[in-house]
């Protein structure tokens, strides 16, 4: 290979310039404006990867997004997959090959190649059955084989963003058509978004030779994006896939940074009142013998190379098509010195002009000609062409090094059927397009199956007038429209999807998944038949390039062995993203530590500075325990609850669901919302409330005080706070709509820090509190307002210790001033694991623990509450529930046989020790702890028909965490420690 | 993702709405209904394919509770209204 | 009558040298292109997993002769391709633990038992518990499991960060990990060919399925099912069984009956494929997600409802970015793979989040559907089940607790124990 790849002038590339970079680790020159794949074949390179199944050696196929062959690594650890036409080159850029081992050039795995005719479509479903147990052995052989890029190893270093916008007119592609709908819409005082995948604007413009109002279409393009960036009411955003289309004219952009900046990946999410496609149309392959050598290209990306980049793909050509567009492959190749052997047509006649243009440049055009085959290695070497109507055996040889393909064209009608847009198939272009739209849409230009420039333009000025106007924008009639040229682009073709008789073992529908013809044909003769079942079952256009190139190929192959016209057959779904998009932009900047915000109570500093040890409950951090220096978890705990039991305790209970409900008909409210019965609760007094769901499992359990008449202020628990909102919001709201009351909460305003303990009313004296009556003679159940330590604050006689207690409820920002007045005059702060400790102790019930969505208040022991006959949430249900219930697990106590014996939260319970099977769990341990106080572990249970079973043993099986033996225990009443409540009282 | 029309607000995306229930499942006179009333809404469901109202809530908004209009194939919105007569517009 | 068909060759490695040595110009059907008959003794609606399994077993274990299944597109279509392959029987309550227990260990056999791969790989999955609330209540789980003779093992944070080293185990993260429960023998299956398979099989044994051939009515007489009204004719029959995922509400309507079900989207998507990275499943309890990697090298992930009611069948783009956002906070090392392609499956979400399965108020009328988001691991164990029930008219033990009239009884089986809130299960 002597002879240099890159002409000597022509193209968008800078050819003073230099950029060096690398490739499987060889060191290669390339130029700014190229791509990493223009610079490749600039630079020789014809085997570019493997393929998926056989290893075979692939070439670069394509010139855009629909690439299936060349994926790359790009960096070291970097992000694998990424395909070498959409890279532009950037110097000191690394690009890896990958599905290779060890080398590119020898790939051990192409041997599989041999064995295809084993490896039919779907034999993994036929074999690796025996011996029975053996799949897993197979199965990680074959999870090595397949797969594509090695996955980073490294944690993502990363960071991308998200962001939203919001205009009248959405632009999707930068072609002819994209360009001159946003110039009209532009024009026409319309907020414009123009995208394009491409880090360049003018899509084929620049890919041509064509001329418009006597420029080149690259200048025009580029003139035009100027005068549309100098406007203040258009974004051109470029290098940014639409890659959804969403309900109510959402579009989601993913926006690469400019190469070789510092930028981010962003996703956008934009709404725009009007949708302009002009997504143009991708080439299609045919399928014949050999098609995925190295050196076989779409005839568009072979002029593309040559017109945009000034390379090559090939010193000796020969093209192959089946409509006109090619010939401008033939044109432009022989122009820039490509020795051009045949142009071989399939049809009778091309268009005169183009065919003229051939001629003129003395290239032998084989009309009624197929190729057969194409033959080579690491590099085509020649192919076979034969009349289309003669024999099959009779074939003769062409020398080439480059076979230009073309067998249509197929618009992209990808984000048409992504919003609910109809499709259909049209005779004349021989390809899927457009019909009806479901959503405020436009297109414009190829993507309808027009594909001339002048269409392209007229179409696309006539979307941007439509568009606007429909936004509100009053338009001028669209300029008079640009004249140009571009020889033999009508986009009629004569179809043909297959060479017949050429279906062998190589003759490829789906490039990237290595599916040909025969596995096509052969998942018809099996059944497979349905477009969905034949993509299923052959892997078709199930690859990165989501069969950008391959779908309909194999669409009408199916349709030819059925019998049945193309248009019969449907399609299937065209689905989200058009491209693959980076799951980092996917994600964005939430992720990991930011991943949901982190709730953090008012006195959290105070927490932090006492070292405490902190849990996760929702979004909200609390203090476990507060270890002293050397202190072990479980003696942490202890002490603390020793501390509430003898001395005095405080807990920061601010992260409670607090809600204040007045109005004259609060009263009624509350007696609808909790099970218990509220009328002749007082003033002043707060009571201890259940909430039910309509189905009469509780809800929620918290605290209800009446303030006044017309006035109540609810605690619920920490977890539930936000659906209790809801709750009351909706009850309120749906089912109370006659009723004047106001449900605000005020969890935010106040923090609040329980006080419990023998020796808490002396420490709440010490600390200063005026309120009436004085604290230590406030009656349990009781509720004030008055100041503690100058700081005006509302007191709750409540306990959810068993001991004395009181909660303080002070303003959210004074509440640090409160917290250190009662440490200093001898309260010790206690956490979670202590406050749980000794809710057991009491047989309080935990929200999640017993109240578990599956518990009525009658299961655990609140039966008396009950019994209330006015209408409140989950009164029927409740009743429903009961009406025949059988055996419903019932809370009881347990006490282990053996008091030092560990009973734990989740254990089963067994009737009989080491019973097991189904039907042996007559109940779990829902909570459990070590009693410091009774010197020995208890635990709540849910127990099958419990309460009747008081005094029975039962045997606690934990088999997870290593029990060897059934632990047995007898059934207690659920509270261990000062049943009567003589601790409560003053 | 719908583009939501809250009377209150104006057009919202719907991630600031949460979805309560099917308009089957509200209650036609809470005080009233009996205990069959109650579960055939709180369980049974038409659950057709076509244009259900259904309650929502612009929790992430102005906070009203909305009987929308919408077909759950297609997502086209016919009408939101307020559920209680304007009541929820105040707030 | 009956037609007679020559019974298909087994699939063996002899088998597929032949078709090799013959240019694999061979194959015959994998099943028949049947037509619809005047009438059969069962009609199942639904030519997805779950009914053509319910047609195998009638035929093989209950010796049915007369069988339909009536698809009315292509057979798999439905759920059984658009779910994301987990095998588990990982379940609290003994009503699903049986279920499940029941399913798993028919797939146990099941490449086997139809002679097709359904590349049921047992690589374990992992219920994630980030708090230690989770972690009792994976306890539970866990313990609930093993006293069933089912395999379950707690995982410790530095147990779990040797199982899947690709997990961040770290705490730089919102909810760190501290630990989970594995179960062993779950793991994923090719779903496609399970709908394959049973198809495979079933027609070997003589069931008609009928592609292409939507049902539009349920004819019935004197509260008894005729038969079916068709998109390809009239099809009588004695006995009707719906398994139509998805549509389970419309189907039941053609027959008077409105249940307790309301249909919301379940959002999943696949990357590219890479190199094996992540082998086993790993599910998240932070945000009901999970994640695996498939045997061609995808990164699999699906996660919570879309919490509204749709049929739409498309993707919704504040859902797959919270998927992506919770995956890559498990797996930072993720952050450079790409999402390939986003899709949603139609969930008949029941009251009580456990399916409904049982006779119906329509004598002869069956129906078993409601399977929330766990239909696909059920697939072999519904079919089994539902078979018996259609061949017998009774609910066997299992099946029993599914009936629907566990609502009218108040008897709901509820797993999240988050009420009849149909989208929070």
């Amino acid at each position: 290979m002597t002879r240099r790849r890159r002409t000597g002038s022509g193209g968008q590339v800078d050819r003073r310039g230099a950029i060096s970079f690398c490739f499987d680790k060889r060191r290669y020159q390339g130029l700014p404006g190229d791509t990493l794949a223009s610079a490749l074949l600039a630079n020789g390179v014809t085997v570019v990867g493997r393929s998926v199944k056989y290893h075979r050696r692939r070439g670069i196929f394509s010139i855009g997004s629909e690439e299936p062959n060349a994926l790359v690594r790009i960096g070291n650890d970097g992000q694998p997959n990424t395909r070498a036409t959409m890279v532009p080159l950037i110097d000191g850029l690394e690009a890896w090959s990958q599905n290779r081992w060890p080398t590119l050039g020898f790939d051990v795995f192409a041997m599989l190649g041999a064995l295809a005719p084993l490896l039919s479509t779907g034999f993994y479903y036929k074999t690796f059955m025996w011996p029975r147990r053996a799949w897993k052995a197979y199965e990680h052989v074959i999870r090595k084989v397949a797969g594509l890029g090695e996955p980073p190893v490294r944690a993502d270093p990363d960071a991308y963003e998200h962001a939203f916008g919001h205009c009248d007119v959405m632009v999707v592609g930068c072609g002819p058509a994209g360009l001159s709908a946003a110039r009209v819409a532009a024009d026409a005082g319309a907020d414009v978004w123009l995208v394009d995948e491409s880090p360049w604007a003018g899509g084929w413009l620049n890919r041509e030779r064509a001329t418009i109002d006597s420029r080149t279409g690259s200048e025009w393009a580029a003139a035009e994006i100027a005068y549309l960036e100098s406007l203040a009411n258009v974004r051109v955003l470029l290098q940014t896939t639409a890659f959804g289309y969403y309900d109510h004219n959402l579009v989601a952009l993913a926006q690469l940074p400019a190469a070789g900046s510092a930028g981010r990946q962003r996703l956008w999410r934009v709404r725009a009142s009007r949708v302009i496609l002009a997504t143009g149309a991708i080439e299609r392959p045919c399928v014949f013998a050999g098609n995925d050598l190295p050196g076989v290209m779409l005839a568009g990306a072979a002029r593309a190379y040559v017109n945009q980049f000034g390379v090559r793909a090939g010193h000796r050509a020969v093209v192959f098509t089946n409509n006109d567009s090619a010939y401008r492959t033939a044109m432009d190749l022989h122009d820039a010195g490509v020795t051009v052997v045949a142009v071989v047509d399939c049809r009778t006649a091309a268009d005169p002009g183009v065919e003229e243009e051939i001629r003129q440049r003395k290239i032998p055009i084989l009309k009624e000609h197929v190729l057969v085959c194409a033959a080579g290695g690491s590099r085509l070497r020649h192919v076979r062409v034969r009349p289309a109507a003669g024999p099959a055996g009779r074939s003769s040889r062409l020398k080439c090094d480059l076979l230009a393909v073309s067998a249509g064209w197929s618009p992209a009608i990808h984000l048409h059927a992504q919003s609910g847009g109809a499709s259909t198939y049209d005779e004349a272009t021989a390809s899927v397009i457009p019909a009806d739209n479901r959503q405020a849409t436009h297109l414009a230009g190829a993507v309808c199956g027009r594909f001339g420039l002048a269409h392209c333009l007229d179409d696309g000025a006539r979307a941007g007038a439509a568009a606007a106007a429909k936004a509100g924008f009053s338009c001028q009639p669209p300029r008079a429209v640009a004249r140009s040229r571009l020889p033999g682009d009508a986009g009629e073709v004569a179809p043909l999807w297959a060479v017949p008789d050429s279906a062998s073992g190589t003759a490829f529908v789906d490039l990237q998944n290595d599916v040909t013809g025969g596995d096509v044909e052969q998942a018809c003769l099996e059944g497979y038949e349905s477009v969905e079942h034949l993509k299923r079952y052959t892997t078709l256009g199930m690859g990165t390039d989501q069969g950008k190139t391959s779908n309909i190929n194999g669409l009408a192959i199916l349709a030819g062995r059925r019998g049945r016209p193309i248009a019969s057959i449907g399609t299937t779904t065209f689905r989200p993203p058009y491209t693959p998009v980076t799951m980092g932009a996917v994600a964005g900047p939430e992720v990991r530590e930011r991943l949901e915000p982190v709730r953090r109570s008012p006195l959290h500093d105070v927490h932090a500075e006492l070292a405490a040890e902190f849990d996760h409950n929702g979004l909200w951090l609390r203090p476990a325990y507060y270890p002293a220096a050397g202190e072990s978890m479980r003696d942490a705990v202890e002490r603390e609850t020793r501390t509430v039991r003898t001395d005095c305790g405080i807990i920061d209970v601010s992260t409670l669901g607090k809600f204040e409900v007045q109005g004259p008909d609060a009263a009624r409210f509350m007696e609808r919302v909790y099970v218990n019965r509220l009328t002749r609760l007082a003033s002043g007094r707060s009571r201890y409330g259940l909430m039910l769901r309509e189905d009469g499992m509780i809800f929620d359990d918290g605290t209800v005080t009446r303030l006044d008449e017309s006035r109540y202020f609810l605690t619920t628990s920490t977890s539930h706070a936000a659906h209790v909102h809801e709750q009351l919001d909706y009850f309120l709201e749906i089912c109370c709509a006659g009723m004047e009351v106001a449900v605000t909460c005020v969890t935010e305003y106040w923090a609040a820090i329980a006080v419990a303990g023998p020796r808490a009313p002396a420490v709440l004296q010490a600390v200063g509190v005026d309120c009436s009556p004085r604290i230590e003679q406030l009656p349990f159940m009781a509720v004030t307002t008055g100041t503690v330590a100058g700081i005006p604050a509302r007191l709750l006689r409540i306990s959810f210790s068993g001991e004395w207690a009181c909660e303080i409820y002070v303003p959210a920002r004074q509440s640090t001033h409160v917290w250190n007045e009662l440490r200093r005059h001898g309260a010790l702060p206690y956490g979670l694991e202590a406050m749980d400790t000794l809710r057991i102790e009491k047989g309080f019930i935990g929200v999640g623990a017993e109240a578990n969505g599956r518990t009525t208040p009658i299961d655990l022991g609140f039966a008396r509450m009950t019994g209330k006959t006015e209408r409140h949430i989950g009164q029927y249900g409740l009743q429903r529930v009961h009406r025949n219930a059988g055996n419903r697990l019932e809370l009881v106590g347990l006490l282990a046989d053996d008091p030092g014996a560990a009973m734990n939260q989740g254990a089963q319970l067994l009737a009989t020790q080491g019973q097991r099977g189904f039907g042996s769990s007559i109940g779990h341990v829902s909570s459990a702890a070590y009693s410091p106080t009774l010197g020995r572990h208890v635990a709540l249970a849910l127990l099958a028909g419990g309460r009747s079973r008081t005094g029975d043993s039962v045997y606690v099986a934990d088999p997870l965490r290593g029990s060897k033996r059934d632990l047995r225990a007898s059934v207690c009443a659920p509270c261990f420690y000062d049943p009567d409540g003589t601790r409560l009282q003053p | 993702m719908h583009l939501i029309e809250c009377p209150w607000c104006g057009p919202r995306a719907q991630v600031e709405f949460t979805y309560h229930c099917d308009s089957e499942g509200l209650p036609r006179d809470w005080e009233s209904e009996h205990e069959t009333e109650l579960h055939e809404r709180m369980l049974n469901r038409t659950n057709a394919i076509g244009f259900h109202v259904e309650l929502w809530n612009h929790a992430g908004g102005c906070g009203s509770w909305l009987l929308i209009d919408r077909h759950n194939r297609t997502h086209d919105i016919r009408s939101v209204a307020y559920a209680c007569n304007g009541r929820s517009g105040g707030k | 009558m009956f037609s007679s068909h020559s019974r298909p060759p087994r699939y063996s490695a002899f088998n597929l040298l032949r078709h090799a040595l013959t240019g694999n110009r061979h194959w015959s059907r994998a099943w028949r292109n049947a037509a619809p008959k005047d009438g059969y003794d069962v009609i199942i609606i639904g030519g997805g997993g779950h009914g053509l399994a319910t047609a195998y077993y009638l035929a093989k274990l209950h010796g049915a002769k007369r069988i339909a299944v009536v698809e009315k597109g292509w057979i798999g279509g439905g759920n059984t391709g658009r779910n994301t392959t987990i095998v588990r029987s990982d379940y609290l309550l003994e009503e699903n633990s049986r279920l499940y227990e029941c399913s798993l260990q028919l797939w146990e056999q099941l490449s086997d038992e139809l002679n097709f791969n359904v590349m049921f790989s047992q690589r374990g999955t992992v219920l994630l518990a980030h708090n230690e609330a989770q972690l009792a209540g994976v306890a539970q789980l866990g313990n609930a499991m093993r006293l069933r003779g089912i395999d379950a093992e707690l995982l410790s944070r530095e147990e779990l960060r040797e199982f899947v080293p690709v997990l961040d185990c770290s705490s730089a993260t919102r909810w760190p990990v501290v630990g989970g429960l594995l179960q062993p023998r779950g793991g994923t299956a090719r779903h496609d060919a399970v709908a394959w398979g049973f198809a495979r099989a079933a027609d070997a044994l003589g069931v008609d399925i009928l592609e292409n051939c939507e049902v539009t009515g349920i004819g019935t007489r004197a509260g008894r099912v005729t038969g079916v009204q068709t998109s390809r004719g009239w099809i009588g029959a004695d006995k009707v069984g719906i398994a139509v995922a998805g549509h389970t509400s419309q189907v039941a309507a053609m027959a008077g009956l409105r249940l307790p079900i309301e249909t919301h989207l379940l959002q999943a998507m696949v990357t590219e494929p890479v190199k094996p990275v992540l082998d086993t499943v790993i599910m998240a309890g932070a945000y009901d997600g999970y994640v695996s990697q498939t045997d061609k090298g995808e990164i699999i992930m699906g996660a919570e409802l879309d919490m509204y009611p749709s049929y739409s069948q498309r993707g919704n783009l504040p859902r797959i970015e919270k998927i992506a956002r919770y995956t890559l906070s498990l797996f930072p090392s993720f952050g450079k793979l790409r999402m390939m392609r986003c899709w949603a499956g139609i969930n008949d979400m029941t009251m009580d989040g456990s399916p409904i399965i049982g006779t119906t108020p329509v004598h002869g009328l069956f129906v078993n559907g409601g399977w929330c988001y766990g239909g696909f691991k059920a697939t072999p164990g519904s079919g089994y089940l539902f078979a018996d029930l259609l061949a017998s008219g009774k609910p066997n033990d299992i099946l029993e607790p599914f009936a629907l009239a566990r609502f009218d009884n108040g008897r709901y089986i509820d797993e999240a124990g988050t009420g009849p809130v149909p989208f929070r299960h």
